[in-house]
Order: structure tokens, then C-alpha cells, then sequence
């Protein structure tokens, strides 16, 4: 394994979105007007190819180029304060993919455009089918790392982006120095924040010792954090159906 | 005319916009909230009378709902879509200060933060509730929360935040809005926020939800 910047454009109909995932996604359940929201959803489905520039790329570190102690990740010029919840997970990795993906900035525009014309419903539901876009075009990025890295015998870990499991968010404009400038068109404010929002940068191990784990939330105390609650109702839901 | 106040308000609760509108399906080719609300005006009723007894019960119903847990943000929405198709009519009555409102609501996402679909939310909600929102949009600084404090003096205020690194600028925000106007009251939402945060920046309160600012809002009221 060399030490390599990967980007790709991806095509929307690679990355299949169901009109119940959105639902789901939206913690809608089975509740009254089921059916005018999956028609909703599904209306909105039809114009996101339109709307989408799917983006995605990765840096992979050279190899045994990190340094990774109680709190933090340390490479060349860099350290990730990312916390203990994250190093644990990461501990036996040698390097790090560094990545980020966006569904582009039309996708912004036009929900914004929904609430101003009085379109709520329609906003939100395109601002949760972002949302699923850009998380699956993590997972569609995450199998293009396994198969550059595979062939040396390396696998990956959980991705960790900052903002969760106790990574401060500042900690982005870190992550994005070791990237090049405007990747895959996101540029970051001040505060931290991808534009366009829309948009999941973060960190994956890499190592010959790495393992994935399927559920994690447990090992994170950020009772706030939006994936967990969405995790949780996930669950409630297929406990009551 | 009874009849026809409480059929507005279930179409509010239930999103039937207009009658072209084919949900929800058991309502189909029926007079939706556009066409009832139209009736209602032509028949001399009152745009306050039918704020108040229809559109109002019906966006407190699904709010009910909402906070039963038997309805989500989209049956909020869709019920606010049905909501604003109805308020289209009433509006240049508002206008001419012919109708009122409960009274005034500044939002805004604070600066630095470009999150703004909660906030979005929020704003549907309360129009609903009865309440004039202003909505000053995303990354609002302090001066703009007092400008718009200037025009509107009795106004409630809400910010929002959905990070932590722009949360900080809340507590700016809070304490200069204070320092100018201590009778004001400022409620904060958004992610990464707590009533703690809100007892430590000196707020008004945290709402985790839409509904429950209204239902404070509406308690403050009487």
C-alpha cells in the first residue's frame, strides 16, 4: 500500500435510495398519512438525479505512519485530539484513510428553496434523502478503500467523523489541511462547517489487525447525537412492526 | 358555519391543501382547506374566528399528536403545507390589521451556522400556533437580532444551532440581546443545546421540540 490521494464521481443510480428508507429515515413510522408521505417521497425520489454531483475521494496514509496513544492520532505534522472512544477503535490501525463526500450544492439550494415557498414537506424530505445520499456514498466509498487496500492484505475500521463519539468538530479544519483545497468541492467556514451541508468528511483505520464492529454507539456517551437517536428509533421501529 | 370551521380543521390536521389534493385518500374530491377557507370569508366570518376555530385546533391537534408520539415532523409539515394553503386568504387581512396575531417571534440561526431546516420547522409550527414569525434566516449576528428587536420591541426571540463550535456564539448573542433588552425572553434549540446550556448562557429555556415552544408560548400567553 502506497500512500495516495483517490477521488470519484459517482452516478445517483448507483446509489439506490427507497421511498421506505427515506420514511424510515424520517421516523414517519406507521402513523396516519402514511400513504400521502411514501407518494410525497416518491415524487422527490424522481427529481434527485437532477439535483445530485455525488463526490467522494480519500487520502490513505503511508503505511505505519501514525502514532496512536490514550486521546489522540499522530502523523506527519498532524494530531487528531479525537478522544478516547475513537482511539480505542482505532488502536491497532498502522494508517488512516482520511476522507469526504458531498452531494453537491444544488441539493442546498433547492431545499432552502422549498421552505421559502411555503413547501415544508417537500424541503424535508429532501433534505433527509441528502442526508441518506451522502451516508451511502460513505458505504459505497468505504468498499473502494477495501479494494486499493485489500491486495496487501489491509481491511478498515468504523469511520469517526469530527463532531461525534467526542471528536471535537473544530477538529475538521485539521482533516481538510491534509486534503487538497476545494476537495470534492467542499470548502469549510470558520465555524467548521462543510458547504455545502450536505456533505461527511471523517477518518477510517487501516491496518492488517483492523476489525469493523456493526453497532457502536454503545462505546459513545453524546446522548445528543443525532445518529444515535436515529439508530434507536430505527430499532424501536422494527421491535414494533 | 360551525360545520364548516371544524371540517377546516381536520383538513389542517389531516393536509388537505386544496381540493386537487388526492390525500389524504378518504378525503379525495373534497373541499380542502383552501376552497373551505374561501367559503368561510364569503359567508362574513372572520379571518380572526377562522385562525382561531379551525386552523388553530387543527395544527394543535397534530401538535397533540406530535407530542403523543402518534405523529412525526412530516405529519407537522404536511399539516403546516394544508395550514399555509388556508393562510394564503387570510393573509391581507393580517396585512391590514384586520386580523391579529398571538404576537411576534424572531428566529434566526445563529452566526456562523448555515443549519437552518429546524429552524425552518420551528417557524411552520408557530405560524400555525397563530404567532407573526420573522424569520432572519442563517448565520444572524447580534446586531441583526437587535435590529429586528428595534422594529418589533415586544417580540419573543429563538435561536438555533446545530454545532458546537457555533453554539459558543449563543451565549455572545444571548448576553448583549440581555444587556440592551433584559425583559426580552430568548429560547434556544438545535442539536448540541440543553437546558443547561440554556441556564448557563442566561436564555429563557430550551425546547428539544417544535411543539413544546408553542405549548410554552400559548402558556405564557395565560
Amino acid at each position: 500500500m502506497t500512500e495516495d490521494i483517490y477521488t470519484f464521481q459517482v452516478n445517483y443510480s448507483q446509489i439506490k435510495i427507497s421511498a421506505e428508507e427515506v420514511m424510515l429515515d424520517m421516523h414517519a413510522g406507521n402513523q396516519h398519512g402514511d400513504e400521502a408521505l411514501l407518494t410525497l417521497i416518491q415524487d422527490q425520489l424522481k427529481l434527485v438525479k437532477n439535483l445530485v454531483d455525488l463526490q467522494f475521494g480519500f487520502r490513505l496514509l503511508a503505511p505505519d505512519s501514525i502514532n496512536i496513544d490514550k486521546d489522540s492520532i499522530r502523523g506527519d505534522g498532524f494530531t487528531f485530539h479525537c478522544g478516547s472512544i475513537i482511539t480505542k477503535q482505532v488502536k491497532q490501525a498502522t494508517s488512516l484513510a482520511i476522507f469526504a463526500a458531498s452531494v453537491g450544492e444544488k441539493f442546498d439550494v433547492i431545499i432552502k428553496n422549498h421552505f421559502v415557498d411555503a413547501d415544508p414537506i417537500s424541503g424535508y424530505i429532501l433534505d433527509t434523502i441528502g442526508s441518506l445520499l451522502v451516508e451511502k456514498t460513505i458505504d459505497w466509498m468505504e468498499d473502494q478503500i477495501v479494494n486499493v487496500i485489500k491486495k496487501d492484505g489491509w481491511k478498515i475500521t468504523n469511520r469517526f467523523s469530527p463532531g461525534y463519539c467526542g471528536w471535537n468538530v473544530n477538529e475538521q479544519q485539521i482533516l481538510f489541511s491534509l486534503l487538497p483545497k476545494n476537495f470534492c468541492g467542499i470548502s469549510l467556514t470558520e465555524t467548521s462547517l462543510m458547504v455545502p451541508i450536505k456533505s461527511v468528511s471523517g477518518i477510517t483505520g487501516v491496518g492488517k489487525t483492523v476489525k469493523k464492529k456493526p453497532y457502536f454507539c454503545s462505546l459513545c456517551d453524546m446522548e445528543q447525537c443525532y445518529r444515535r437517536k436515529s439508530i434507536l428509533l430505527q430499532k424501536e421501529k422494527i421491535n414494533s412492526d | 358555519m360551525e360545520e364548516i370551521l371544524s371540517r377546516l380543521a381536520i383538513c389542517v390536521e389531516r393536509g388537505k391543501s386544496d381540493k386537487a389534493s388526492p390525500f389524504p385518500p378518504d378525503m379525495k374530491d373534497m373541499d380542502g382547506a383552501a376552497e373551505l377557507t374561501q367559503q368561510l370569508l364569503q359567508a362574513g366570518v372572520s379571518p380572526d374566528e377562522i385562525l382561531k376555530k379551525a386552523l388553530m385546533v387543527g395544527m394543535n391537534n397534530i401538535g397533540e399528536k406530535f407530542g403523543r408520539g402518534e405523529a412525526y415532523i412530516p405529519q407537522l409539515l404536511i399539516a403546516a403545507k394544508a395550514m399555509n394553503a388556508a393562510m394564503v386568504y387570510l393573509k391581507p387581512y393580517f396585512d391590514k390589521g384586520e386580523a391579529t396575531h398571538r404576537g411576534t417571534v424572531i428566529l434566526g440561526t445563529v452566526t456562523g451556522d448555515l443549519h437552518d431546516i429546524g429552524k425552518n420547522i420551528v417557524r411552520m409550527v408557530l405560524e400555525g400556533d397563530g404567532w407573526k414569525v420573522i424569520d432572519l434566516g442563517t448565520s444572524v449576528t447580534t446586531e441583526k437580532f437587535l435590529s429586528s428587536l428595534q422594529e418589533n420591541p415586544k417580540a419573543i426571540v429563538g435561536m438555533s444551532a446545530l454545532l458546537t463550535t457555533t453554539m459558543v456564539n449563543m451565549e455572545k448573542s444571548v448576553k448583549t440581546i440581555k444587556e440592551q433588552h433584559p425583559d426580552i425572553r430568548i429560547y434556544i434549540g438545535g442539536a448540541p443545546v440543553t437546558q443547561g446550556f440554556s441556564d448557563k448562557i442566561g436564555a429563557d429555556g430550551y425546547f428539544p421540540d417544535p411543539h413544546k415552544f408553542a405549548k410554552h408560548l400559548e402558556k405564557m400567553l395565560s
